[in-house]
C-alpha cells in the first residue's frame, strides 16, 4: 500500500521528473548516519585516546572531514534538480542520466570510504581519496552539467532567469574547482592553494550560490514575497557572493607560503562577504515572515507556480533552513569574520577555534540547510506518518542544541589553547590536557547532534522502507519502539 | 508584508502597463550583470593564483618530494599541523626543524615512540630512507618564506 499525498492531487510531468531527487535526498540520510557515527567514534577517541577503537584515527578524521563535504554536496544536487524542474516548468533533460550521475558518485564515496577506512587516507585534508575516485565525481559533475545544459536548452527564453543562470554558473565551476584539487602537487605551497579551492571556493563559492538558490526556491513556494522580488536580489547575492568568496580564499592563503599581499586581499575581501550573507538572512527572514502571514490570511500568491503540497513538510523544512540561516549568520558570519582579521588569524589559525567555525559553518549551515531540504523533497513524494513526524518534530532541536553545544565547546577551548598556547606560549601536550574537558563537553555535544541525525534520518525514511508494509502511515503505528509490535494491523489480520 | 514588497517593485517599474517588456529588460541586465561579475570575480583570483604561483621560491629538491609523499603516505596531516593546516592535536611542525636536531627526528620518525596522553598508541613508525626524506622535506617547510611560526607569543627560534 503505497502512502497516499494529503492533498490527493496527481503528479505532474514535472513532478515525476524531479523526483530524481529522490534518491540523492536517501542517500544524504544514509550518509548523515554514517557521518555521526564516525564523527561520535572519533570525538570520543579523542577525549579517551586510550580505547581500543579498531578504526584509525587518521582513517576516521580523513572520513569525517570527507563526508562534510560530499554528503552536503549530494544532497544541494539533488535539490538543484527538483528546483531547477519547478523553476523552468519543464521536465528535465534526461532522468536516466541523473539516475547515471548517482550512481556513479555513489560508487565513488563507497570506494572512498572503503579505502579510507582500510588506512589508504591521501594525507592532503578535506576531499582524501584516491585520485581516480576523486576523477570520478568529477565525471559526475560532468553529467550533472549536461543535464543542467539540456534541460536549459528546452526553455532558451528562461536562461537568462536568476535560478538557471546561478545553476547554469555553479555547477560546472564547482566540477572545474574539484577537479584542480583532485591531484597533488610537488611544491607544498600549490598543494595547500588547491586545496582552498575545494573547502573554500565551493563552500562560500559555487556550492553557496547553489544553496541560495534551494533558499529562496523552497522559501517562495509558501505565500509571502513575489518570486520577482527576491529572484532580484538572488542574483545580486549570488554575484557578490562569487566575486567576495574568490577573492576571499585570501584569508587561507595568509601563512602557506604565498606573496603577502594575500593577507590584504584575503581581509578585505572577507568583509565584503558578509553583505550576502546579510542579504540572504534578509531574503529568508522576509519571506518566512511572509509565509505566516499569506498562511493566516489565506491570501498571497504562490510564487513556486507547483500546486501546494501538505503544509508540514514545507513547515518543517522552513524550521531547518531557518536555522540553517542563523549558523551562518553566527558560524560564518561573525566568528569567520573576526577570525579572517590577519593579527587575529595569527593567533586563532590552527586551533580549536578553527575547528569550532567549521561545525558551525559547514555542519550549521550547509548541514542544516540540506536536512531542510532533504526534508521537504522526500515529504513530497511520500510523506512520513505520524511517528516519523514526532521524530523529526524532536530531531530539529537535538541537532540544534547538539550543534550549538558542539560549536560553543570547540570554541571555548580554542579560546582556552590561543590563550595558553600562542600569548603563554607554553608547552603543546600540557595545553592540549587541560583542553580535554572542553573536548568531553564537545563529544557530549556530538552525541545530542547524532542522535538527533539518526532520529532523523529515520523519521524521514520511515515510507521510503516501509511503504509497503501492511499498515504504514496510520496512526496506529505511532508508538514505534513498545507497542507497534503488539498491534497487529487489520490488513494484516486481513490476510 | 505584501504590500510592501509591492511598493517595491513599483519603485522600480513606475508604469504597470509596461510591467512585462521592463520586467525582462530588467531580468536580462541582472542576468549579464551576474555573469559579468561572477566571471570577472574567478578570473581576477585565477590571475592572482597565477602571479602568487609564478614568485614561489625554489622548489623542493627530489628527495623533499619524495618526504612530501611519505609524509602523506603516513597521514601525519591527520594530528599535526604545516603552516597551521591539518589536525589540532599534536604540535605545528611547520619550524621543527628549528628545534630539533636532525637526529632527533630521525630517531623519533623511525622508532615511533609512545605519545602521550595516551600510554599505549604509538607514533606512526617509518622505514629509515621515509625518515631521511620526512625530514628534508620538513627543513624544506621551514624554508617557505612566510609569516607562520606557529607560536606568534615566542621570540622566534626559542625552544619549546
Amino acid at each position: 500500500m503505497k502512502a497516499q499525498r494529503p492533498d490527493g492531487a496527481s503528479m505532474s510531468d514535472i513532478d515525476r521528473s524531479a523526483r530524481v531527487a529522490v534518491p540523492y535526498a536517501l542517500a544524504v540520510l544514509a550518509l548523515l548516519s554514517f557521518q555521526v557515527v564516525a564523527a561520535n567514534v572519533g570525538a570520543i577517541h579523542l577525549v579517551l585516546p586510550n580505547l581500543n577503537i579498531p578504526i584509525p584515527f587518521e582513517s576516521g578524521r580523513a572520513t569525517h572531514l570527507n563526508l562534510a563535504v560530499f554528503w552536503p554536496m549530494l544532497g544541494l544536487m539533488g535539490a538543484t534538480y527538483y528546483f531547477l524542474a519547478h523553476d523552468l516548468q519543464t521536465t528535465l533533460w534526461s532522468r536516466r542520466l541523473a539516475a547515471v550521475q548517482f550512481w556513479v558518485i555513489i560508487a565513488a564515496l563507497l570506494a572512498i570510504y572503503a579505502s579510507l577506512l582500510l588506512g589508504y587516507t591521501e594525507g592532503r585534508e578535506y576531499l582524501e581519496s584516491p585520485w581516480p575516485f576523486k576523477l570520478l565525481i568529477v565525471l559526475g559533475f560532468l553529467l550533472f552539467t549536461v543535464n543542467i545544459v539540456g534541460t536549459l536548452a528546452k526553455r532558451p527564453g528562461q536562461a537568462l532567469k536568476p535560478v538557471p543562470l546561478i545553476v547554469a554558473f555553479s555547477v560546472p565551476v564547482s566540477g572545474l574547482l574539484l577537479l584542480a584539487a583532485t591531484f597533488s602537487y610537488h611544491n607544498p605551497s600549490v598543494d595547500e592553494m588547491v586545496r582552498f579551492w575545494i573547502v573554500h571556493l565551493w563552500e562560500e563559492g559555487s556550492l553557496d550560490i547553489l544553496a541560495s538558490v534551494a533558499i529562496v526556491a523552497l522559501l517562495a513556494r509558501s505565500k509571502g514575497v513575489p518570486g520577482r522580488t527576491i529572484e532580484g536580489w538572488l542574483l545580486v547575492e549570488a554575484a557578490l557572493v562569487i566575486f567576495s568568496g574568490a577573492l576571499a580564499t585570501g584569508h587561507h592563503y595568509y601563512w602557506i607560503g604565498l606573496p603577502a599581499f594575500w593577507i590584504t586581499i584575503g581581509a578585505v575581501f572577507s568583509f565584503v562577504q558578509v553583505v550576502p550573507i546579510g542579504m540572504l538572512v534578509y531574503i529568508s527572514f522576509r519571506t518566512a515572515r511572509g509565509m505566516g502571514r499569506g498562511r493566516r490570511s489565506g491570501e498571497g500568491r504562490s510564487s513556486g507556480g507547483s500546486p501546494r503540497h501538505s503544509d508540514w513538510g514545507l513547515s518543517r523544512a522552513t524550521y531547518f533552513i531557518l536555522s540553517a540561516v542563523i549558523w551562518n549568520i553566527t558560524g560564518a558570519g561573525v566568528i569567520g569574520l573576526v577570525m579572517t582579521i590577519p593579527p587575529v588569524n595569527r593567533y586563532i589559525h590552527g586551533t580549536y577555534v578553527t575547528s569550532g567555525h567549521a561545525h558551525l559553518a559547514l555542519g550549521g549551515f550547509f548541514g542544516f540547510l540540506v536536512l531542510g531540504l532533504v526534508l521537504y523533497i522526500l515529504d513530497r513524494y511520500r510523506p512520513t506518518d505520524a511517528a516519523g513526524r514526532r521524530d523529526v518534530d524532536l530531531s530539529l532541536w537535538l541537532l540544534n542544541a547538539g550543534m550549538g553545544l558542539m560549536g560553543l565547546s570547540l570554541l571555548t577551548a580554542g579560546a582556552l589553547e590561543v590563550y595558553r598556547l600562542r600569548v603563554l606560549a607554553r608547552e603543546f601536550m600540557w595545553v592540549q590536557s587541560t583542553l580535554r574537558p572542553f573536548l568531553a563537553l564537545r563529544s557530549l555535544g556530538g552525541l545530542i547532534f547524532g542522535l538527533g541525525g539518526l532520529l532523523f534520518a529515520w523519521g524521514t525514511a520511515r515510507p521510503w522502507v516501509w511503504a509497503n508494509a501492511p499498515g504504514f502511515a496510520r496512526p496506529a503505528l505511532k508508538p514505534l519502539f513498545r507497542k507497534s509490535s503488539l498491534q497487529k494491523p487489520p490488513e494484516a489480520e486481513a490476510q | 508584508m505584501n504590500r510592501s514588497s509591492k511598493k517595491n517593485s513599483d519603485s522600480r517599474q513606475s508604469k504597470r502597463s509596461t510591467h512585462g517588456r521592463g520586467e525582462v529588460r530588467r531580468e536580462r541586465l541582472f542576468g549579464l550583470t551576474f555573469i559579468a561579475v561572477a566571471t570577472a570575480g574567478m578570473a581576477i583570483f585565477i590571475w592572482l593564483n597565477y602571479l602568487s604561483v609564478r614568485s614561489l621560491g625554489d622548489s623542493p629538491s627530489p628527495l623533499a618530494v619524495l618526504g612530501k609523499q611519505a609524509w602523506q603516505r603516513a597521514g601525519c596531516v591527520e594530528c599535526h599541523t604545516i603552516f597551521g593546516n591539518g589536525g589540532y592535536n599534536a604540535p605545528d611542525l611547520t619550524r621543527v626543524t628549528d628545534r630539533r636536531s636532525d637526529k632527533e627526528i630521525t630517531d623519533w620518525l623511525t622508532t615511533g615512540p609512545v605519545i602521550r596522553p595516551t600510554t599505549k598508541t604509538a607514533h606512526v613508525a617509518v622505514a629509515p630512507a621515509d625518515a631521511e626524506s620526512i625530514l628534508e622535506f620538513l627543513k624544506y617547510i621551514a624554508t617557505v618564506p612566510n609569516m607562520w611560526d606557529g607560536q606568534p607569543g615566542k621570540p622566534k627560534g626559542a625552544g619549546r
